[in-house]
Formats: structure tokens, C-alpha cells, sequence
């Protein structure tokens, strides 16, 4: 793909994907063809920030689980209350990093 | 990540939280706590779905049915979850075999699929959860 253009994708949705994966991501960008491009930009990826919003205040619910694709979790935590209120409170911490790990996975699909 | 590596964090996330369900539940069985651990509730009074669901555990145990019924239906779902998941998971590690692992993601995936299943399944949680709140 164009480096310019892959730059830029990289720029403007840097937030969506883990620091240390971008070099990773920038290198199968790089040597994906360039009618990929249009299946990368359709990629419907979650944004980490609106996801810890949502652990706040439904994690106890367990819907932030369910938006990251985890529903046997998010069932589980629903059950239980939010784990007891520990695991409420450790998802605020975990959530942006298994949203990253979400958005990563689709791009790799996306572009394979 | 690796498939095994997943089946490994599976299993250590599904020991510790049948660990602190059965420590939990073990505790409130014998020591009769009514104290309430949800966040929400004790912020803003509104009860969560499962709000009471430790007490019913309790009172299956002890014999009261009709209470635990009353207190929150699906205690009458984590207890027996809670005997037969750590059997199940000691299997599992006694024989090698990956079944609670496969089970698992084989419901998920198919919840995934249909996710008219998953409002089917989801739904009786709720209408407890609008029951809960209309009695409060």
C-alpha cells in the first residue's frame, strides 16, 4: 500500500490500536495490496476511551464485556454483580488494553 | 495469541473465579453476611440484576427455598454452577482433556452467531432485574 496513505490511516487512528503493535501494523500495511484499503477503512473498530466510559458506568452489568465480543465473560459478570464489585473495578484497567487487542484482531482479518 | 496460551489463561481465570465464588459463598454460608457488595447499589439504591444472589445461595443451603426463590431466582442457577464447575475443572486438569475450554467456546461462539439466542437467554435476566426494581 501507499506509504503515505498508510501513514496516514496509522495517524489519525492511532488511539484504536496498542503503542507497541504499530510498528507491527504499519509492516502488513505496507505490503498489503492497495485494494485492501477500502476493506481496512470499513473496519469497524471500538474506541478505547468511550469503552472505559462504558465499564464505569455498566460495568457492573457486565456490557462492557459484551462490547469488546466477550460474552461468556460479560454473561458471567452480569450473574455475579460484577464479580462481587473486584472485578467491576479491575475491568476499569483491563478494558482499554483488551479493546486494543480487539481492534487489532479485526485490522488483521481485514487485511489477510 | 497462541491456542495454548489461550487455553491456559482460560483455565487460570476460570480457577480463580470458581476459587473466589466458592470462598465467597462458603463465607456468606457460614457466617450469614447481608452485607452488599454492589457499587451501584450502594451509590445510587438501584439493584442490579443479580442483586441478592449470594443470600438465595445461602438460604438454598440452609433449607429456606421459598426465600432464596424470593431473594433473587438465579441463585437456583450459580449454586448448582458452583458445585458442578470445580468437578468439572478437576476433570479437566486430572485428565489432561480440554472440555470445559471447548464447551465454553463453542456456547460462545454460538451465542455469537444467533444473537436472538443470546436475547432468549438474556432475557430472564432482565425481567428479574425489572421485578427487583419494581420492588424496591
Amino acid at each position: 500500500m501507499d506509504a503515505q496513505k498508510v501513514d496516514m490511516y496509522l495517524m489519525s487512528h492511532s488511539k484504536y490500536f496498542e503503542a507497541h503493535n504499530m510498528q507491527f501494523i504499519r509492516d502488513v500495511m505496507l505490503n498489503a495490496d492497495d485494494s485492501k484499503m477500502i476493506m481496512v477503512q470499513s473496519v469497524d473498530l471500538k474506541d478505547p476511551t468511550m469503552l472505559i466510559i462504558v465499564s464505569i458506568f455498566a460495568g457492573q452489568l457486565g456490557i462492557d464485556r459484551f462490547l469488546v465480543g466477550d460474552i461468556g465473560l460479560g454473561v458471567v459478570k452480569l450473574i455475579t454483580c460484577g464479580g462481587l464489585g473486584i472485578w467491576y473495578i479491575v475491568d476499569w484497567f483491563l478494558i482499554m488494553g483488551r479493546t486494543k487487542e480487539l481492534n487489532h484482531e479485526k485490522l488483521m482479518n481485514a487485511l489477510s | 495469541m497462541a491456542v495454548a496460551q489461550k487455553i491456559r489463561r482460560f483455565y487460570a481465570v476460570a480457577i480463580l473465579f470458581l476459587l473466589a465464588g466458592g470462598v465467597w459463598a462458603l463465607f456468606n454460608v457460614l457466617f450469614q453476611f447481608n452485607y452488599s457488595v454492589c457499587v451501584v447499589k450502594n451509590l445510587t439504591g438501584l439493584p442490579c440484576p443479580s442483586c441478592g444472589t449470594t443470600g438465595a445461595v445461602s438460604d438454598i443451603v440452609n433449607g429456606n427455598l421459598a426465600a432464596a426463590l424470593h431473594k433473587n431466582p438465579l441463585g437456583y442457577l450459580v449454586l448448582p454452577m458452583l458445585i458442578v464447575l470445580p468437578f468439572w475443572l478437576l476433570a479437566d486438569l486430572l485428565k489432561t482433556k480440554n472440555s470445559l475450554y471447548y464447551t465454553y467456546y463453542k456456547l460462545e461462539a454460538n451465542l455469537k452467531k444467533r444473537p436472538a439466542l443470546l436475547t432468549l437467554l438474556l432475557s430472564p435476566i432482565m425481567i428479574i432485574w425489572i421485578w427487583k426494581l419494581q420492588t424496591t
